[in-house]
């Protein structure tokens, strides 16, 4: 080790780096790269060169510009043609984004109950119960570093799951809040599959993806508790989709 | 087993703890204390042989880093309940301070030398998360040669942050945390693994 930048001997290590840095790796995929980059000086210093890029102007402006037609007739319908989309692109491109964007706010979190589902305590249930605790008065970023502790254990259950991906949410971190609710509806039938539909939603608006936000909202049964609540939101959804 | 951790190895270590602890607290004196306290506590540990098996050290680390940073922000909590929503709580901008402003500036100009649809890559691959096939789709171009954009437009601004320092191989502590066959580390000195 030394101090200058190095390669790391695993792969993918750079990218891993880069998305570490941005927050868009989920808990399992974070812990397990902490535990590696706390001991590689090489790591680290990538995730140093994430920081970096991640703070570029340039690159956070550096957004896809490709849907203009570039065989279009005439010159002069071309010209026409591009100063409407170009307009159109910077006035309603981003009111749209922020509009998709604010239709995922989270104003509270999900309530954590305390609902005893398991028949007889398991070993990981002080240590949720610890979490919640913190989840209950509102630390949710202590609570997201308890349960990683237990996600990265491989004692996590589906609520582990389902209230990370909560914290994640009142955090700010979309993207991590989308892989925890996914892998609360990929893990089946569960007292918490509905409503994690319902926060995946959010997370998608969150991340301006309407597609998917109205597709997860549209999965929600109509005799689950949050079924209104997701129809409202379905509705303004598609609402915002057809303009 | 004995070893001994060397210097550099405790170095390592330690800012890779400053990273975890920047990550969550998002400020440099706390992570600093972090640092500290997990530093203070690793050594007790291994002087204790409660580490079990070498390869496990990433995850020993990390794991006595996150109860240290529990702690912390439950005392934080204690002392200033109601400014909760001014702590920082793990945004990502907490680990700026990591980078100095001239390494921007230096990785800002290598980025503006890259082709536009390198910097659209990069974009839609890091900001935007999408995989090599959905940003081939969405660039009208083949999955391969996106991955290939996307190696060669990191490969430039590696070279353009790191300058020639890159390319040394480095393996990570655990690895190195054998017995130093060489120069048998002194027994007084040494940290029991």
């Amino acid at each position: 080790m030394s101090d200058r930048a190095t390669t790391c001997e695993l792969e993918g290590t750079e990218e891993r780096a880069i998305r570490y840095a941005s927050g868009q790796l989920d808990a399992k995929s974070g812990a397990a790269f902490e535990e590696h980059l706390v001991t590689c000086s090489a790591c680290q210093e990538f995730v140093r060169f994430a920081v970096a890029l991640r703070r570029t102007e340039v690159f956070r402006a550096a957004a896809p510009r490709r849907n203009t037609s570039r065989r279009l007739g005439s010159a002069i319908a071309a010209a026409v043609l591009v100063a409407v989309a170009a307009g159109l692109f910077i006035v309603a491109v981003p009111l749209r984004t922020s509009r998709v964007r604010a239709l995922g706010t989270l104003a509270s979190a999900p309530v954590y109950d305390g609902l005893i589902v398991r028949a007889a305590p398991a070993p990981s249930d002080s240590a949720f119960a610890a979490a919640m605790r913190d989840y209950a008065a509102g630390r949710y970023s202590t609570a997201t570093t308890e349960l990683d502790t237990l996600i990265a254990r491989g004692t996590a259950g589906v609520p582990a799951f389902f209230f990370h991906g909560a914290s994640a949410l009142m955090l700010n971190r979309a993207a991590i809040g989308r892989d925890d609710f996914t892998r609360v509806v990929d893990g089946g039938p569960s007292p918490y599959a509905a409503e994690a539909h319902y926060y995946r939603a959010l997370a998608e608006l969150r991340l301006n993806d309407a597609g998917a936000a109205a597709a997860d909202l549209r999965d929600i049964s109509s005799d689950a508790a949050i079924y209104s609540r997701a129809h409202d939101l379905l509705d303004r959804v598609e609402a915002l989709r057809s303009r | 087993m004995t070893a001994q951790l060397s210097p550099q190895q405790l170095d390592t270590l330690a800012n890779g703890i400053r990273i975890i602890a920047l990550r969550r607290l998002g400020d440099a004196d706390a992570a600093r204390d972090v640092v500290q306290e997990t530093m203070t506590r690793l050594l007790d540990a291994l002087a204790k042989d409660q580490l079990r098996d070498a390869d496990r050290l990433g995850a020993f680390v990390r794991g006595i880093a996150l109860h240290v940073i529990a702690d912390h922000q439950r005392a934080a909590a204690r002392l200033a309940p109601l400014s909760d929503d001014l702590v920082p709580d793990g945004r990502i901008d907490s680990l700026d301070g990591l980078v100095r402003d001239e390494d921007v500036a230096r990785l800002r100009d290598a980025l503006a030398r890259l082709s536009e649809t390198d910097r659209d890559v990069l974009h839609l691959t890091f900001i935007e998360n999408l995989s090599p096939r959905a940003v081939a789709a969405r660039l009208r171009e083949p999955a391969e040669r996106i991955r290939k954009r996307k190696s060669r437009a990191l490969e430039r601004l590696r070279a353009a942050f790191f300058g020639d320092g890159v390319g040394h191989d480095s393996k990570p502590a655990a690895t190195e945390l054998h017995p130093n066959r060489d120069n048998p580390p002194d027994p007084a000195e040494a940290i029991v693994e």
